[in-house]
């Protein structure tokens, strides 16, 4: 009887923890919420040739419907940045949940004049798009060119315990032609 | 009298011109048939048994390739360039197909955003090669490395 009972209770131990482990790993597989990403994030990034250097700001906000990204890069060739030349850009995305569940969409500027139509790739537009897989926001852009051949650019937000890591790769007909990576740390405001 | 001449050397300067640059709208013949083989390499999606038809059709060409994909592409208004007269919703998870052809060479493209929104690209290229044609694929896929496979596809059946 009390081999019994130590049988069953090793058989219960065991069930536990294959539920723990199953649950657990449920867990991994699950996507972040979008929430996950607000904040300001500051760090660097390089290109794969390390021919150009980047100093990044990235500010991932609430929007109606969706989220916006705000990233300020400078771009520098060396170690200094205050040095003639020195490059800045600053750019805001918005993107908005879209009828397809997981993917948002560019947000376009309402005006009573403008007819919403989808972008069409064959016809020239880009088309852009968002979707979260993991931990990481990807954003993407594609177009199709005259000449046939097609561009894909791709920039992806990791999660991680310090902030974020970024990545960006712009394909041309399926061969990377531009690649950066770089490693952000969450900031706090002062 | 000069601007006559000038205007008429330019008539045969483009009449010249004309089937070289238009050289590039038509499918070469060597496409056209139906192609089977072996595909191997690193993407598993486009690796193994392969079959393919390429057909002319109303001024442009039908391709049909495995599961069931049949695209039919016309001129796109750029030479070489071929596209789908289908509306291209790609957001909506629906396939765009276009193709052109360069130097000898068939480049068909599929490209696809996938049930998470992840992006699927692919470039089959088609290289005459003796009685059949060599076939190189490059997928691009969301979160891996672009893949590759390559084989040679032999003429069969009519």
């Amino acid at each position: 009887m009390a081999a019994e009972r130590r049988y069953i209770g090793a058989l219960c131990g065991a069930l536990a923890a294959i539920l723990a482990v199953t649950a657990q790993a449920g867990a991994a597989e699950q996507d972040a919420r979008i929430e996950d990403f607000f904040g300001t994030y500051v760090g660097n990034a390089r290109l794969e040739d390390n021919s150009e250097f980047r100093d990044i700001i990235v500010a991932i906000e609430p929007a109606r419907k969706g989220f916006s990204i705000y990233t300020s890069t400078v771009i520098r060739k060396g170690p200094v940045r205050a040095v003639p030349g020195v490059k800045w850009r600053a750019e805001t995305q918005t993107f908005v949940q879209s009828a397809v569940p997981h993917l948002y969409e560019p947000m376009l500027r309402e005006s009573m004049f403008a007819q919403r139509r989808s972008p069409n790739l064959l016809n020239g537009d880009t088309v852009a798009w968002a979707s979260i897989r993991g931990r990481t926001l990807g954003v993407y852009a594609m177009n199709v060119l005259d000449d046939g051949h097609y561009e894909l650019r791709v920039y992806e937000r990791t999660l991680t315990d310090l902030g974020m890591d970024v990545s960006f790769i712009r394909y041309r007909d399926g061969v990377a032609v531009r690649e950066l990576s770089g490693i952000l740390a969450r900031a706090k405001e002062d | 009298m000069r601007l006559l001449y000038c205007f008429i050397a330019m008539g045969l300067a483009l009449m010249a011109a004309g089937p070289a640059a238009f050289a590039q709208e038509a499918l070469p013949d060597a496409f056209e048939g139906r192609f089977r083989g072996t595909l191997s390499g690193t993407s598993g999606e486009t690796s193994g048994e392969f079959t393919v038809t390429i057909r002319k059709s109303d001024g442009g060409f039908m391709v049909n390739w495995p599961p069931r994909i049949v695209a039919q592409f016309e001129p796109a208004g750029h030479p070489g360039v071929f596209k789908t007269r289908e509306k291209s919703k790609v957001l909506e998870g629906n396939p765009v197909y276009w193709a052109r052809i360069e130097d000898g060479t068939l480049i068909v493209y599929s490209a696809q955003v996938g049930e998470h929104g992840g992006y699927h690209v692919d470039n089959f290229i088609y290289t005459p090669s003796g009685e059949g044609l060599d076939l190189f694929v490059r997928h691009v896929v969301t979160g891996a490395e672009p893949q590759i496979s390559s084989g040679k596809l032999n003429r069969y059946g009519g």
